[in-house]
C-alpha cells in the first residue's frame, strides 16, 4: 500500500501543485514566474539528455546542439526570416497594414511536431558516425558537432549568398504561439502575450509532462532494457540478439527530440533567437544536471535541474541582496557592500564539488545502477561506471 | 486506466484555473490604471547596461550620471517621485553582455507595471533582442548608445526595422548618431587620409557587423576600393595568420567594427607585429573601442590608431556640457567617458518626459503617457547641443568626431558632418 | 615467410594491401591526397606566404601541444578529463604577469620588469616567471586533485568529471577577481623583429622563444617517463593499478605526481601564451583549452607523442584555414577535422595506447 502510495500519490500531488503554483503566484506576486519557465524548461533537457547517458550511456557532450536545431526551427518558421516567400498557417501574427506579412508563419503546435522530427533526424545523422566509437572519443564527437553547429549558424548569414539564419545578430521577433481560432474574448489565449505567462507556464508543464510520461514508458520499455544491456556490455548485448547500432540510434533520436521540444518552446518564449545563446556552457550544464541528480533516475534528474538552475536563476541573484541585509544587520560594513555576483562562479563551482562529494553518485540514484555499483564493490579497478565504456 | 481519467480530469482544473487566473489578471490590470490616486506617487525607471567586462569603468559613469540627473531633481519629476534601478545585462560566464540576459532583463521589466522608462540598453545586439519585448510591454526606451542603423532605420535586411515593432507603433529612441553616419564618418575619414584599399574587419555582432557593412557601403560610393572582408573570432588567441593574410592584400587601412570585449586589442597587436605599423597602414575603428582600455591593452601598438565615435568628445560639448563634466568629477572620483554625458542625457529627456506627462495626467503617469512625450522631445537643450527627436526616434545632431591615439591617449583631431555627405 | 612472397614486387605489396584496406580508410586515403593536391597548389603559387603560415601555425600549435600534454599525461593515468586543466593554464598566464609585475598583494617585492628593462634583465626575469608559474601551477593541481579527485576516486567516473567542471569554475572565478574581467597585456619582453628568413618569411624572436622552451621540456617529460623510476611507477599505475600497487608502488603519490608534471606544463605554458601574445584574459583557460583537449583527442588521448603531434596539426590547420578558406570557418574547420579523424580512425592518429606506456598502438 504505502509502495502504492509513492508510486502514484506522489507524482499525483507534484503535479497538482504544478497546475495550481500559478493561483499562488498570482496571490502571491513572487515574481517567481519568469525564473520558473527557464527552470522547466531545463528540466526538459535534462530529462532529454538522461535518455542518452542515464539510459544508453553514451556520454554525450554536445547536447546543445540539438537545443538550437529545435530553437531554430521555431525561427525559421514563425517568423520574418526568409521574405522571398509569404506563407501563413495558423499564425498568431497578423499584419498591421491588412497585407499579408512576409516571412513563413506557421502555427506553433505545428511547429512543435515538426522540431522534434528534425531534430530525432539530426539525432541519428550525428549519431551516426559516433557508432564505432567507444568511451571518451564518442563524447568529444558529440562535443565537436555541439561547437559546429552554432557557429555554422553564426556564419549561415551567406551560405553561397543565401541568408539562412542571419548570423550572429540571430533570428528576432519570433511569432507568439497561441489559439487564433478562439473567441475574441478569450484574447489571452489567442495570442500568448509577453506580460501574462500563465499561458506559456501551462505549455511548457504541460511538455514536460509528457516528456517524463514518456521517460518512465521507455525506462521500462524493451528498448530501455536493450539500452541497458548495451550500457552494461555491448558484445554481450549483441550476442543476446540486440542490435547496438538501431538500440544507439533510438537513444540519440529520442533524447535529440526533447532537446529539440525544449529549444522550439525557448526561442518562441524569448522570441529572439541567436548562435550565442547556444554555447558549450550549456552542454555543460545540463550534463551536471543529469549527473548531479542521479543518472538513469528521473526524480533525480529533474530535481538536478531544478537545483542547479535554481542556484543559477534564483540563488545566485538573491543571495547579494540577502547578504547585504544580514550585513547590514549585524553592522558589519564589508558583508553589507561585498559585490557577491563577482564570485558567482565560485559559489556555483563550490556547490558542485561539495554536492558531488557528499553523493558521488548522484542525490537520488537510480537503484539498479546502484547496486550494480556495490557488486563490483570499491576498489576493485572497475569503479569507472559502464557510462562512458559502453 | 483510472489514472488516466484523474490524471485528465487535473488537466481540466488546470486549464480552468489558468483561464481563471488570466481573466482576472486582465481585469486588475485595467483597474490600477484608472485608479492611481495615492499621495506619494512613485514611478520607477530602470537603466540597462553591461556592468561586467571591459566596459565596466564606462558603464559605471553611465549609472552614476543617471543617479546624478535624478538626484538634481531631488528624486522627482514634475511631482511624482522617481524611483530608479540599475540591471546589469552581462554575465561573468560571458565577461560582456549576454543576449539571454537582456531578454531576461527585457521580459521581467514587462511584467513590473511601476516602471514606466527604460534607459539603455549600450550594445546594438542587446537593444535587437530586447525592443520587442518592450514594444508589446509599451514602455519607453532611450538609449545612450545604440548606433546600429536597423533599429530605427531601413538597412539592408529589408524587414527591419519593422520587425523590431510588433505593435507597428515606435518606442524605442536614441541620443547618438546611428551607424549609417558613423560608416560614412569612417569612409570620410579615409578618403581625407588618402586611402586607396580598405580591408574591413568585424567582430560578428550586430552593433560590429552592422557598422562594417555602412563602412563597406560608403567607402564604395566614395571609390575607395574594399580589398577584403573578414569576421573575427573574438575569443581567438591572435590573429597573426589573419594579419599575414591581410598583408598580402597590402591595403592602405585596416577598419575594425567591433567592440573592445572581442579582443581589438589583440587584433591592433598582431597587425603592427606582422609588419603594417599605423603610418603606413590607417587603424580605423568605431567608438565600440573608444575607451581606455583599448590603449592599455594593445599598449605602443595603438599609437597612431584612429577611433570615430558617433558624439563629440566632452572637449567638444556644449557649455552646459562641459559643467556636466565639471560637476561630475567633483562628485565622482572617477573621470568622465565617452558615454557618461550621453547617458546623463538620457536621463534629463526621461524626466522631461515623465514630467510632461505626469503634468498632463495630473498624477502618476502610465507608459503611454511616458511614451508619448518622450517621442514629441523637441528642441531639447541639453548637454549634447540643441536637438530633436525625428520620427524614427534617431536624434537630429549630426556630428561625429574623429580622435587618434598619441602618446598613449585619445586626442580629438577633428569633427565630420556626416549631413554633409 | 614463404618464398614466393618475397618474390612480390613492391607494386604488388601495394595493391594487396590496397585490397585489403577497409573503405573508410580508402576513403580517408583519397581525401587526405584531395586536401594536399589543393594545399601544395596554393602553396606552390606563392611559398613565402605558405611558409609564414606554416610558422605560425607551428608556434601557435606548439603552445596549445603543451597543455594538450596536460590533458593526455592526466587522461592516461585516471581516465580523467581535468576540466580545470585550461583554467589552470590560465592561472599559470596570470601568475607569470604578477611575478613580472614585481607586486603581489599590494607588496611591492622589487621593480617591475617592462619593455624598457635591460636584456640581462629580462632573460632572469623570464626565467625566474617560467620557474615561479610552473610551480604554483604545479602545487595547484596537485591540490585540486587532493581535494576534488581523489575522495572520488571508487565512484562513479562521472562524478569525477562534474568535479572537474567544478573546480574550473572556481579557477576561473579567482581568475575573473585577481586580474578582472577585461583583457590585461603583458610586457612584451620578447622582440619580436625578424630572426632569420628571406623575403617574407616571418620567424620572430617570439616564435623562436616558443620553440626553444617546448623543444627542452618536451625532451625533459619524455626522459622522466622513459628514464626514471617515477616514471616507470607511472606507466604501471596506468596499466593497471592494483597490480601496481601489489609491486609496492604507491599509487595516491603516483597519481599526484602525474598532476605535477601536468600543473608544471599547465604553468609554462601559461607564461608563453602571456609573452607571446602579449595579451590574456581571465577565460583564455577555456577557449584554449577546448581547442588544446581536441588536439589531444585528435592525436589519440592518452598518448604523449599524440598529443604533441595534435597541437602542432591544430595549430597549422588553423593557420591555413586563415590563409585559404576565411578565418570566420576556422574553428568549424578545426572541428569538422576532429570528427572526420575520429570517424575513420576511432582512436585518433597515433592511437591510444596509454601514454605513459611509451605511446603508438
Amino acid at each position: 500500500m504505502a509502495a502504492r502510495l509513492t508510486r502514484y500519490g506522489l507524482p499525483a500531488v507534484l503535479i497538482l501543485v504544478a497546475f495550481l503554483f500559478p493561483l499562488v503566484e498570482g496571490y502571491l506576486e513572487t515574481d517567481l514566474m519568469y525564473p520558473i519557465i527557464i527552470i522547466t524548461i531545463y528540466v526538459m533537457l535534462a530529462l532529454g539528455l538522461n535518455i542518452v547517458i542515464g539510459f544508453a550511456g553514451l556520454l554525450d557532450l554536445g547536447f546543445v546542439a540539438f537545443y538550437a536545431l529545435g530553437a531554430y526551427v521555431v525561427g525559421w518558421f514563425a517568423s520574418s526570416q526568409f521574405q522571398q516567400v509569404t506563407f501563413s498557417f495558423g499564425a498568431t501574427t497578423a499584419s498591421l497594414t491588412g497585407e499579408p506579412i512576409p516571412g513563413i508563419h506557421i502555427s506553433f503546435w505545428l511547429l512543435l511536431v515538426l522540431a522534434g522530427a528534425f531534430t530525432a533526424l539530426c539525432g541519428v545523422i550525428i549519431g551516426a558516425p559516433t557508432l564505432r566509437l567507444r568511451g571518451d572519443y564518442l563524447a568529444i564527437v558529440t562535443l565537436g558537432f555541439g561547437e559546429i553547429i552554432p557557429r555554422f549558424f553564426q556564419n549561415g548569414n551567406n551560405l553561397a549568398g543565401f541568408n539562412l539564419t542571419n548570423g550572429t545578430i540571430g533570428i528576432k521577433a519570433i511569432d507568439s504561439p497561441g489559439f487564433p481560432f478562439l473567441p475574441d474574448s478569450m484574447s489571452a489565449l489567442q495570442r500568448f502575450g509577453t506580460l501574462d505567462l500563465n499561458p506559456w507556464y501551462y505549455t511548457i508543464l504541460v511538455l514536460v509532462l509528457i516528456t517524463i510520461y514518456v521517460n518512465v514508458r521507455l525506462r521500462d520499455s524493451r528498448l530501455g532494457r536493450a539500452w541497458i544491456s548495451v550500457r552494461e556490455d555491448e558484445t554481450a548485448a549483441a550476442a543476446m540478439g540486440i542490435n547496438p547500432v538501431t538500440t544507439k540510434l533510438w537513444a540519440y533520436a529520442l533524447g535529440a527530440v526533447f532537446g529539440g521540444l525544449a529549444g522550439a518552446f525557448y526561442g518562441a518564449f524569448i522570441k529572439n533567437i541567436f548562435p550565442d545563446a547556444f554555447s558549450f556552457n550549456i552542454s555543460i550544464l545540463i550534463l551536471c544536471m543529469v549527473i548531479l541528480g542521479g543518472m538513469g533516475s528521473i526524480y533525480g534528474v529533474i530535481l538536478g535541474a531544478v537545483l542547479l538552475q535554481g542556484v543559477n536563476f534564483y540563488l545566485l541573484p538573491q543571495m547579494n541582496e540577502w547578504v547585504h541585509s544580514i550585513g547590514a544587520a549585524v553592522g558589519n560594513q564589508a558583508l553589507s557592500s561585498v559585490d557577491l555576483p563577482r564570485y558567482n562562479f565560485f559559489i556555483f563551482g563550490v556547490i558542485l564539488v561539495t554536492m558531488m562529494l557528499l553523493r558521488p553518485e548522484g542525490i537520488i540514484p537510480n537503484r539498479q545502477r546502484a547496486e550494480e555499483l556495490h557488486d563490483h564493490g570499491p576498489g576493485s579497478g572497475d569503479a569507472m561506471e559502464g557510462a562512458t565504456r559502453a | 486506466m483510472g489514472r488516466m481519467r484523474s490524471l485528465g480530469g487535473l488537466m481540466v482544473m488546470g486549464i480552468a484555473s489558468a483561464l481563471l487566473v488570466v481573466g482576472c489578471g486582465g481585469a486588475s490590470g485595467g483597474g490600477g490604471d484608472g485608479g492611481g490616486g495615492g499621495e506619494a506617487e512613485t514611478v520607477k525607471i530602470v537603466s540597462d547596461l553591461p556592468l561586467q567586462g571591459s566596459n565596466r569603468a564606462q558603464t559605471t559613469t553611465m549609472v552614476n550620471s543617471i543617479k546624478m540627473a535624478i538626484e538634481e531633481r531631488n528624486g522627482k519629476a514634475g511631482g511624482v517621485n522617481i524611483d530608479y534601478e540599475s540591471l546589469d545585462d552581462a554575465t561573468a560566464q560571458a565577461g560582456s553582455w549576454d543576449a539571454a540576459k537582456c531578454a531576461e532583463n527585457a521580459q521581467s521589466v514587462a511584467q513590473d507595471e511601476e516602471v514606466v522608462g527604460w534607459i539603455g540598453p549600450f550594445n546594438s545586439g542587446c537593444a535587437a533582442t530586447q525592443i520587442p519585448t518592450l514594444n508589446e510591454a509599451g514602455l519607453g526606451m532611450i538609449s545612450p548608445a545604440n548606433t546600429y542603423i536597423g533599429l530605427t532605420k531601413p538597412s539592408p535586411d529589408k524587414t527591419e526595422p519593422e520587425k523590431y515593432y510588433p505593435t507597428g507603433e515606435r518606442n524605442y529612441t536614441r541620443v547618438i548618431v546611428a551607424d549609417d553616419e558613423q560608416g560614412q564618418a569612417g569612409a570620410l575619414l579615409m578618403q581625407d587620409e588618402g586611402v586607396k584599399s580598405v580591408y574591413i574587419l568585424d567582430d560578428r555582432e550586430t552593433y560590429g557587423q552592422g557598422l562594417a557593412d555602412q563602412v563597406q557601403a560608403s567607402a564604395e560610393e566614395l571609390g575607395i576600393e574594399i580589398a577584403g572582408r573578414q569576421g573575427i573570432d573574438g575569443s581567438a588567441s591572435n590573429y597573426r595568420s589573419l594579419m599575414s593574410r591581410i598583408k598580402q592584400e597590402n591595403p592602405d587601412a585596416i577598419y575594425f567594427g567591433g567592440i573592445i570585449e572581442n579582443n581589438a586589442g589583440q587584433l591592433v597587436k598582431d597587425k603592427v607585429s606582422a609588419g603594417m605599423n599605423n603610418d603606413d597602414v590607417l587603424f580605423i575603428g568605431p567608438d565600440g573601442i573608444f575607451v581606455d582600455e583599448f590603449i592599455t591593452q594593445a599598449g605602443d601598438a595603438a599609437e597612431g590608431a584612429y577611433i570615430t565615435f558617433g558624439g563629440l568628445p566632452e572637449s567638444e560639448l556644449t557649455p552646459e556640457g562641459k559643467q556636466f563634466v565639471k560637476n561630475y568629477e567633483q562628485q565622482h572620483d572617477d573621470v568622465v567617458q565617452p558615454y557618461t554625458a550621453y547617458a546623463y542625457e538620457a536621463a534629463n529627456v526621461m524626466l522631461d518626459a515623465i514630467a510632461r506627462a505626469a503634468k498632463e495626467s495630473g498624477g502618476a503617469p502610465d507608459r503611454e503617457a511616458v511614451l508619448k512625450q518622450i517621442l514629441a522631445t523637441k528642441d531639447y537643450q541639453g548637454v549634447l547641443g540643441t536637438w530633436s527627436f525625428d520620427d524614427d526616434g534617431d536624434t537630429t545632431l549630426t556630428e561625429l568626431s574623429v580622435q587618434q591615439i598619441e602618446n598613449g591617449k585619445f586626442v580629438y583631431q577633428r569633427t565630420i558632418d556626416a549631413g554633409d555627405m | 615467410m614463404e618464398a614466393g612472397e618475397a618474390n612480390k614486387t613492391r607494386s604488388g605489396v601495394l595493391i594487396d594491401s590496397i585490397r585489403t584496406s577497409s573503405w573508410q580508410s580508402r576513403i580517408a586515403v583519397v581525401l587526405v591526397a584531395v586536401l594536399l593536391v589543393l594545399l601544395l597548389k596554393q602553396a606552390a603559387q606563392d611559398p613565402g606566404q605558405f611558409l609564414s603560415q606554416l610558422f605560425i601555425g607551428l608556434t601557435n600549435g606548439a603552445i596549445l601541444a603543451l597543455v594538450a600534454l596536460g590533458y593526455t599525461l592526466v587522461y592516461g593515468i585516471i581516465e580523467l578529463i581535468n576540466f580545470a586543466h585550461g583554467d589552470n593554464f590560465m592561472i599559470g598566464s596570470f601568475v607569470g604577469l604578477t611575478v613580472l609585475s614585481g607586486t603581489f598583494a599590494g607588496l611591492s617585492l622589487f621593480g617591475a620588469i617592462t619593455d624598457d628593462s635591460g636584456t640581462f634583465l629580462k632573460i632572469i626575469g623570464v626565467i625566474i616567471t617560467l620557474f615561479v608559474a610552473m610551480s604554483v601551477c604545479g602545487l595547484v593541481n596537485v591540490g585540486i586533485e587532493r581535494v576534488a579527485y581523489k575522495p572520488l576516486r571508487n565512484s562513479p567516473r562521472l562524478a569525477v568529471l562534474i568535479t572537474a567542471i567544478g573546480m574550473s569554475f572556481i579557477l576561473q572565478n579567482v581568475g575573473l577577481i585577481w586580474k578582472g574581467p577585461a583583457q590585461v597585456p603583458f610586457p612584451q619582453l620578447i622582440s619580436d623583429e625578424k630572426v632569420f628568413g628571406p623575403g617574407s618569411i616571418l620567424f620572430r624572436w617570439n616564435d623562436l622563444f616558443v620553440v626553444g622552451v617546448t623543444i627542452p621540456l618536451l625532451i625533459a617529460l619524455s626522459y622522466f617517463i622513459q628514464r626514471t623510476k617515477q616514471g616507470k611507477a607511472m606507466r604501471a599505475v596506468a596499466q593497471d593499478k592494483e597490480a601496481a600497487s601489489m609491486m609496492g608502488i604507491n599509487v595516491n603519490r603516483t597519481i599526484s605526481i602525474t598532476f605535477l608534471l601536468g600543473g608544471i606544463l599547465a604553468g609554462a605554458s601559461g607564461v608563453m601564451y602571456g609573452l607571446f601574445n602579449g595579451i590574456t584574459v581571465f577565460n583564455v583557460g577555456f577557449t584554449q583549452g577546448l581547442y588544446a583537449f581536441t588536439a589531444a583527442v585528435l592525436g589519440g588521448i592518452g598518448n604523449l607523442t599524440g598529443a604533441v603531434v595534435g597541437g602542432l596539426l591544430i595549430g597549422i590547420i588553423g593557420a591555413m584555414s586563415d590563409q585559404y578558406i576565411g578565418t570566420r570557418w576556422t574553428a568549424i574547420v578545426i572541428f569538422a577535422v576532429l570528427i572526420l579523424v575520429l570517424v575513420f580512425r576511432p582512436r585518433g592518429l597515433l592511437g591510444d595506447r596509454s601514454a605513459v606506456q611509451g605511446g603508438g598502438e
